[in-house]
């Protein structure tokens, strides 16, 4: 039983555990497997390549996929059986499904182990309360020889749901270290691109990253949006490959930018491109600016209507007086008077429901100009609904007095503030 | 969302059958009272037609380059070059429409035929109504699929991938059966193994034969933010899971920001599967400039808004919705009310030769109509007798109007050029003395005689020390648009104000300017220091410096003698101003201008800026506006007639209460006023209030309460029994 | 000889992963468990030779060889009794027959009536179960075929609907009209309470109690019997050979003093079966030409692999960052005496900590630690408070209560092993104070 190791990386020891457990195709194995570990370390991708490179029989089910039960076993019963016409095996219970497994185990007269595998297993706890445990007694139940495999990312005491449900063998996939990391981005690197190289040029994008995120596929994305920026220079042929200290000054600048962004896919790889125009000019020291998209063009009335529901629902209502009331004597007074408390502060403990008659009394003391109660204002404050700028509280039926709450973040509001030149944080409690 | 749907059938495409149904309604609607309402219907519906058209057109010129992108960015991540990073990633195209929600259904359907004629094997439409859960988000994709899939096999005739698909399709085709993602790659690859191995279309050739030069499979999320956070994981999920062997993009429509959706809906591990690139829609603001500059400000369309009405229906659509649909929706209100309402709008046609061929056939009572419009009223009234009794013959009166209408064409095939024309000349001065958008601009000369405007003459100041290269380039741009227009009268204006003189004036005038620094170096020296000075003029803060500058400025004049650069710029002015002066006159003392003018704002108001409350409000206080019984009259100033509306005066007497109702004594009162006849009132109203109030009083004034309840005016209250709180401010 | 050596292994290794692997079919059972096949036994017994009606609980832990028991009892009935021929044995699984309606039809099934009931349709449960026996009584003449009908999982048929079909089998072999004998296997030994009155009423109290091994000698017991090959293992003399070989070496094995101590730790952890099995699978698995004995070390490791803290696996994946925000929880939930936390606190926390002390932490804008905490939710490190399911929309995630399911010693010990951790978030981890 020998494997490549160079199909994928840093995997081997986890190969050779699987091997050696499946081990001879037609002896019996463990009736249940459980393999965690954190996404992207290759759980799924080992187990493909083993099974594939045993050549037994076995079947891939995606639990997000099969969001239903019939769905799921059908589909179990169309990859094993392997004919492919949708509708053909009608399934809905656990019954049947080890009838149909029986009957599909005989027609194909198997006598190895099949495999069974279940990614993201862990949707089936969401399912009714006895399926899990019955997958997993799959072999007893079947008397056949089946293995049930759970791939997750979570650990298998998250499994256990009050029924009695018999503990799989459990198969761990650690994380990769660094220096695995390293080593598997370049073994993926663009063709063409001398290995030593790119492979100092992941160093420099671990180091940058690897603090903030061990994520395989992130970083994968990273390294392959960035790449182009790195090698610009030597492109424009400014400096060759050979030093790394300019190329590493070179692209380090744009690197923490992209660190503002992990994650966010904010960016995609062509307005990177645009944003530093690096592919005319390499010296990436001239940065421009994120052109920011953030800001949301709403009409007038919205902004206002917005700023006035953000000010209701982070202020008490007992400090309306105060703010929207003309007269500062008192209002100082009190301001002096009030004493903040941090476990109080709104801004900690997010926004507050507010009625509807408490947000227009609002609006309409902080817009200057009169506005006639027409019905587009009301419409506009379902379509801030709609844009889950505003968050209905409670049930659609209450209709005599709806409640809400303000969903946007401070910088938003403020933002929104700035352009109608109004003050808001003077109008904050929070912040008086 | 539906409203949306409606703005697809009146927004974009389907008006054929719009004005077919309103042929159909006008019967009904029309005053019978003067004959030619139908014929002005017809024309204008026509009319309105051929507005829609030009505004569909710029619609879509607008919107290509955006189009084209996003088809390119699709094609890109169709190609083999992404098999290399093993295609973990689903390429997805964020599409940032702005706020306007209505017009979005509009533009996803324009997107899925460009899409779709370009590139796409099948394009799919996703709304949030549709996918509360997976498998009804599934069921819909499918069935779009399977609609598509019709065309295609019949487009492309090949039978047999039908054959092989069949019974799948019957399958999927059943409303019960549930859909899983890998049913549709299945199907998909069914379908499209024919296609992409066979007579390929001419488009794909280039892109070679694995499994990604098959045509995508595009899935369009029409309003992102109103999906469901959990299914769109799991959608982006299971498409992350097949990304490898289905070449499938997804566009996001999102009306607000990629921040904003990227944190609140798209969660950690779904993020991770997308590699996202940004496109961004026409922001709405511009798409209405463009409309107005382009449709309503031109020569083109004979139906104009008055400054006011126009100026209504922006504001509705700068404060409340920036939904151009909605926009056009009020502007074809505008236009029908016009035809509807105004008797001489029967002459609001295109061409000149029309009006004439409808003049000559007018009968007496159009004539009697005609002859009641205040504008001819007045200009009648300005003339001397006998051209007076001359104009109230029938024929006089033709042909006047003929010649009225005559003036006005004559009129507006040149003002709107020099509207635009002084747009372009003052719209860059600062502190914007004549507005900063044409329509601002448009407003005052409707309003004011433009020429002793205020803002005119600052505007002009303003102009008369502008630097040479600015005063050229202001010169050319002036010189462009005239030429840019199309003028038949030529023979009804004197010569030397003719657009197309002056525009060749206005270059001749630049060639000066040009070649004067060659032939004579002296100007050079003083250019030096008016430089300097312009600079400063427009970094000017305040009005006030802006005057004493233009002051000391005059008077530096008055001592230097005048440069050859300030002759000549002193000429461009006064000319421009003769131009302007001579084009840019009020519209409102030609007569007959509202057979063109649409400016009855009070309507706009009634029927676009609907007031709930206040209508409410108005029906309980003064029900006379409704029910016009004689007696009801004296509601609207205090007196409370006992046969009114049990809720009116229910309505009234709360009006004079506190925050808190005391319930009995409402209802006393309430008895009183209901059984007080006229004559006597309050010297029976003593025994009334002792006589025990009958059950069908009672009845009657509980169901008003309640009435009133419902629409919100008052309600029951914790603190006391039997008394109701008030919710409207009271007075007291 | 190597060769052949080789498929002696390797048909022995088989044969043990057998043992290991596949439940109830223990090679040679304990004495508790004879007795009690013993009493099973010539209870159906009677039900085949005279058609007695009986009912019966099999109630025992998880692995303690409840199955065995079963298989034995019918293999022996099956080889000495003379009208065994026609006695017909029903099994239901409680996982399987999820409700009434599917375990009849599986009775149907097994009985192999369906064509004799065709599409008849029946008013009642019972009705039709009464046909069904009906239908075996004229199967033949002389009398009735005696049935078994053995109910696995039986608590789970406890929760069917109103129990309608405990209460038919029950009152059909109180009534005893036909032999039949119903055999209830159930883990659970508060089984009688799951029972409805009138259910309970028509059982024959009869039960049996299966346990697992008291005693570690037993135990131990267990986990030599399970390694030990016996003569069936083969005839020839090169079998023998091996046999004598592999068993002395398990024998040292079982002598050796730090695999006691490992069975002794797991023993006192669980007394089952399956989880020895699990320490015992790795082993055989490795067994191979160039590793053909069990040694002490293989045992330790694959002890250690069973024995180790998964959710200190999943810590030691996590990137810094997302450490630094559990250590802020774990903070926050001392400050805050448990009560929940929300996003906004733990990122104020965290900007503290990373602009008085740390300074290669500085630079994160809040959205990529939204996501990083995220990433901690996904991981179910930290839970809502509210089941934020249902609004999950309206609050935003900045604001939802969350609870940490991380214990403060779980957090110091993932620390300490985290693969170059900075020096400052150690710090900070063990000081409970910025």
């Amino acid at each position: 039983m020998s494997h490549d190791s160079s199909a994928i990386p840093a995997r081997g020891k986890q190969i050779e555990q699987l091997i050696s457990i499946f081990g001879d195709p037609v002896d019996v194995t463990m009736p249940a497997l459980f393999v965690y570990g954190h996404s992207s370390c290759g759980k799924t991708i080992v187990l493909n390549h083993v099974l594939e490179k045993l050549k037994v029989p076995h079947v891939v089910v995606n639990c997000t996929e099969c969001y239903t039960n019939s769905v799921l076993f059908s589909a179990i019963l169309q990859g094993l059986s392997g004919d492919n016409d949708l509708g053909s095996w009608k399934c809905d219970n656990l019954n049947d499904l080890g009838r149909n497994l029986r009957k599909v185990y005989e027609s194909q007269s198997w006598n190895e182990t099949v495999y069974i595998v279940f990614d993201k297993a862990e949707r089936l706890r969401d399912r009714e309360v006895n399926l899990l445990p019955a997958l997993i007694n799959l072999q007893e139940l079947t008397s056949l020889n089946f293995c049930v495999i759970l791939v997750s990312e979570l650990p298998w005491e998250k499994f256990y749901n009050g029924v009695g449900i018999r503990q799989p063998f459990i198969v761990f996939f650690p994380d990769y270290t660094k220096s695995e990391l390293g080593e598997i981005l370049c073994h993926c690197r663009p063709d063409g691109v001398d290995r030593e190289f790119y492979q100092h040029y992941i160093s420099i994008v671990l180091a940058v990253f690897s603090l903030a995120c061990r994520d395989l596929r992130e970083l994968k994305h990273l390294s392959e949006l960035n790449f182009s920026t790195y090698c610009a220079p030597v492109k424009a042929g400014k400096f060759d490959e050979g030093d790394k200290h300019k190329l590493w000054k070179h692209v380090e600048p744009h690197l923490k930018e992209a660190l503002q962004q992990l994650y966010l896919r904010k960016v995609s790889s062509e307005e990177w491109m645009k944003l530093h125009d690096i592919t005319e000019s390499g010296d990436a020291t001239v940065l421009k600016p994120v052109k920011n998209s953030d800001t949301i063009e709403l009409p007038f009335y919205s902004k206002f209507l917005l700023i006035a529901a953000y000010i209701a629902s982070y202020n008490p209502a007992s400090t309306d007086k105060r703010f929207f009331v003309k007269n500062a004597g008192r209002m100082k007074k009190t301001a002096r008077s009030m004493k903040k408390d941090e476990r109080k502060n709104s801004h900690l403990r997010g926004p507050h429901a507010f009625p509807l008659d408490r947000m227009m009394a609002i609006f309409y003391s902080i817009v200057d100009s009169r506005v006639p109660p027409t019905a587009n204002i009301f419409s506009q404050i379902s379509t801030l609904v709609t844009l889950h700028l505003l968050a209905k509280i409670g049930h659609e039926d209450e209709i005599d007095c709806p409640r809400y709450k303000c969903t946007v973040s401070l910088d938003f509001i403020s933002a929104v503030a700035k352009t109608m030149n109004f003050d808001i944080v003077r109008y904050l409690f929070d912040f008086v | 969302m539906d409203e949306a749907t409606f703005s697809v059938s009146k927004g974009c495409f389907a008006f054929k059958g719009d004005s077919k149904e309103n042929e159909f309604e006008t019967t009904k609607y029309l005053k019978s009272d003067d004959a030619r309402c139908a014929e002005r219907w017809k024309l204008g519906t026509e009319v309105w037609n051929n507005i829609e058209i030009s505004t569909n057109e710029i619609n879509s010129s607008l919107q290509e380059s955006m189009f084209l992108d996003l088809v390119k960015y699709i094609e890109r991540s169709c190609l083999p070059k992404n098999a290399m990073t093993g295609r973990s990633e689903i390429p997805t195209a964020a599409l940032m429409t702005g706020v306007n929600m209505p017009d979005h259904a509009a533009l996803f359907v324009k997107l899925k035929e460009a899409v779709e004629e370009s590139i796409a094997q099948s394009v799919v439409i996703l709304q949030s109504k549709d996918c509360s859960n997976i498998k009804s988000m599934m069921r819909a994709i499918v069935n779009q699929l399977l609609g598509d899939t019709g065309m295609n096999t019949s487009r492309t005739s090949d039978a047999g991938d039908e054959d092989i698909a069949s019974d799948d399709l019957y399958y999927m085709r059943k409303k019960s059966s549930t859909i899983t993602m890998s049913m549709i790659v299945k199907w998909y690859n069914k379908v499209t193994k024919p296609h992409s191995h066979g007579g390929s279309p001419g488009k794909k050739r280039k892109i070679d034969d694995t499994c990604f030069a098959r045509k995508p499979l595009v899935i369009m999320c029409q309003d992102l933010e109103a999906f469901p956070q959990l299914v769109l994981h799991d959608f982006i999920i299971m498409c992350s899971f097949h990304a490898a062997t289905l070449p499938m993009v997804l566009v996001f429509g999102i009306a607000t920001s990629w921040t904003d959706v990227s944190q609140r809906l798209l969660s950690h591990s779904a993020i991770v599967n997308l590699s996202v690139e940004k496109f961004h829609a026409p922001t709405a603001s511009e798409h209405l400039a463009l409309i107005i500059d382009k449709v309503l400000l031109t020569t083109e369309q004979p139906f104009k808004l008055s400054g006011k009405c126009l100026e209504l229906i922006v504001d509705v659509f700068l404060c409340h919705d920036f939904s151009i649909t909605s926009f056009l929706h009020a502007l074809k209100f505008c236009a029908l009310e016009h035809f509807r309402e105004q008797p001489c709008s029967i002459l609001c046609t295109k061409s000149l030769k029309e009006a004439e061929s409808v003049i000559s056939k007018f009968t007496k009572n159009d004539i009697r109509l005609l002859k009641s419009v205040d504008s001819f009223k007045r200009y009648v009234a300005s003339h001397d007798k006998d051209k007076q009794t001359a104009i109230s013959k029938d024929a006089g009166f033709k042909s006047e109007i003929k010649k009225c209408i005559h003036d006005l064409h004559v009129f507006h095939s040149f003002y709107f050029p020099a509207l635009h024309c002084l747009h372009i000349l003052t719209s860059s001065l600062p502190q914007y003395p004549l507005g900063k958008k044409i329509r601002e601009l448009y407003h005052m000369c409707y309003k004011h005689d433009i020429n002793n405007h205020e803002g005119f003459k600052q505007a002009f100041l303003l102009l008369g020390v502008s630097s040479r290269d600015q005063l050229v380039k202001h010169l050319n741009n002036c010189a462009d648009t005239l030429e840019s227009f199309t003028y038949e009268f030529d023979d009804c204006v004197d010569n030397d104000v003719h657009p197309n003189f002056a525009s060749a004036k206005l270059h001749a005038f630049v060639e000066n300017l040009e070649k004067m620094d060659e032939n004579d170096p002296q100007p050079d020296n003083d250019e030096k220091d008016e430089e300097p000075e312009n600079e400063t003029l427009e970094t000017v803060k305040y009005a006030y410096q802006l005057q004493e500058r233009l002051r000391n400025r005059a008077n530096k004049k008055r001592i230097r003698k005048m440069t050859r650069f300030e002759k000549i710029r002193e000429e461009a002015i006064s000319y421009l101003k003769s131009f302007f002066w001579q084009h840019l006159q009020r519209v409102q003392f030609m007569p007959f201008h509202e057979a063109f003018y649409f400016d009855s704002s009070a309507a706009v108001k009634r029927h676009l800026l609907a007031a709930p409350r206040l209508a409410i409000q108005t029906a309980l206080s003064n029900p006379y506006q409704y029910l016009p019984v004689p007696s009801l009259e004296g509601m609207s100033y205090g007196v409370i007639p006992p046969n009114a509306p049990d809720i009116c005066v229910a309505y009234k007497l709360h009006n004079e209460c506190g925050n808190i109702i005391n319930l009995y004594d409402w209802m006393s009162a309430f008895h009183v006023i209901t059984t007080t006849n006229h004559g006597e009132g309050e010297t029976n109203s003593e025994e009334n209030k002792k006589v025990e109030i009958d059950e069908v009083t009672q009845a009657r004034f509980i169901q008003a309460v309640s009435e009133l309840q419902h629409l919100g005016f008052v309600k029951p209250t914790k603190k006391k029994t039997d008394h109701v709180q008030r919710l409207t401010w009271s007075h007291s | 000889m190597s060769k052949m050596d080789k498929t002696l292994l390797e048909n022995a290794k088989s044969i043990i992963k057998e043992r290991l692997c596949k439940s109830g079919y223990s090679h040679n059972v304990r004495a508790d468990i004879d007795i009690a096949a013993l009493d099973l036994g010539n209870l159906l017994q009677r039900t085949v030779e005279f058609g007695e009606s009986n009912s019966v609980l099999v109630v025992g832990a998880k692995g303690s060889g409840k199955s065995t028991l079963i298989n034995r009892v019918l293999e022996d009935i099956h080889n000495d009794s003379k009208n065994a021929k026609n006695l017909l044995i029903v099994k239901l699984n409680g996982y399987l027959q999820t409700d009434d309606r599917i375990a009849l039809a599986e009775i149907t099934r097994q009985l192999k009536l369906e064509n004799t009931i065709g599409d008849k349709v029946f008013g009642s449960f019972a009705e039709t179960l009464a046909f069904l026996l009906e239908a075996l009584r004229s199967g033949d003449m002389s009398k009735s075929q005696p049935i078994i009908i053995i109910l696995e999982e039986f608590d789970l048929f406890a929760q069917h609907k109103n129990q309608t079909l405990l209460y038919n089998l029950f009152d059909i072999a109180q009534a005893g009209t036909t032999p039949l004998a119903v055999i209830g296997i159930t883990c659970r030994l508060d089984v009688m309470e799951l029972l409805e009155k009138r259910v309970k009423s028509r059982f024959s109290h009869r039960q049996i109690y299966i346990c697992n091994p008291s005693t570690l000698e037993n135990y131990v017991q267990q986990f030599t019997d399970v390694l030990l090959l016996d003569k069936a293992f083969g005839k020839t003399a090169k079998h023998k050979a091996f046999v004598k070989k592999w068993n002395s070496h398990v024998e040292n094995l079982t002598k050796n003093s730090s695999v006691l101590e490992i069975l002794h730790k797991q023993f006192n952890y669980c007394k089952e079966a399956s989880p020895l099995h699990q320490i015992l699978f790795l082993p055989v698995c490795s067994l191979s030409q160039e590793h053909q004995e069990i040694t002490p070390a293989d045992i330790a490791e694959s002890s250690q692999l069973i024995f180790n803290d998964s959710k200190a696996n999943i810590l030691h994946g996590v990137s810094v960052l997302e450490l630094c925000l559990i250590i802020a929880m774990s903070h926050l939930t001392n400050i805050y005496e448990g009560e929940p936390f929300n996003f906004q606190m733990v990122y104020n926390e965290f900007l503290k900590f990373s602009q008085k002390k740390s300074h290669i932490l500085q630079n994160y804008t809040k959205p990529v630690v939204l996501k990083a905490f995220e990433h901690l939710i996904e991981l179910e490190l930290l839970k809502t408070k509210d089941h934020f399911m249902t609004h999950s929309g309206k609050l935003q995630k900045e604001y939802r209560p969350m609870i940490l399911l991380v214990d403060h010693s779980q957090l110091r010990e993932a620390v300490a092993k985290y693969p170059g951790c900075p020096t400052d978030v150690k710090q900070w981890a063990e000081s409970s104070i910025v």
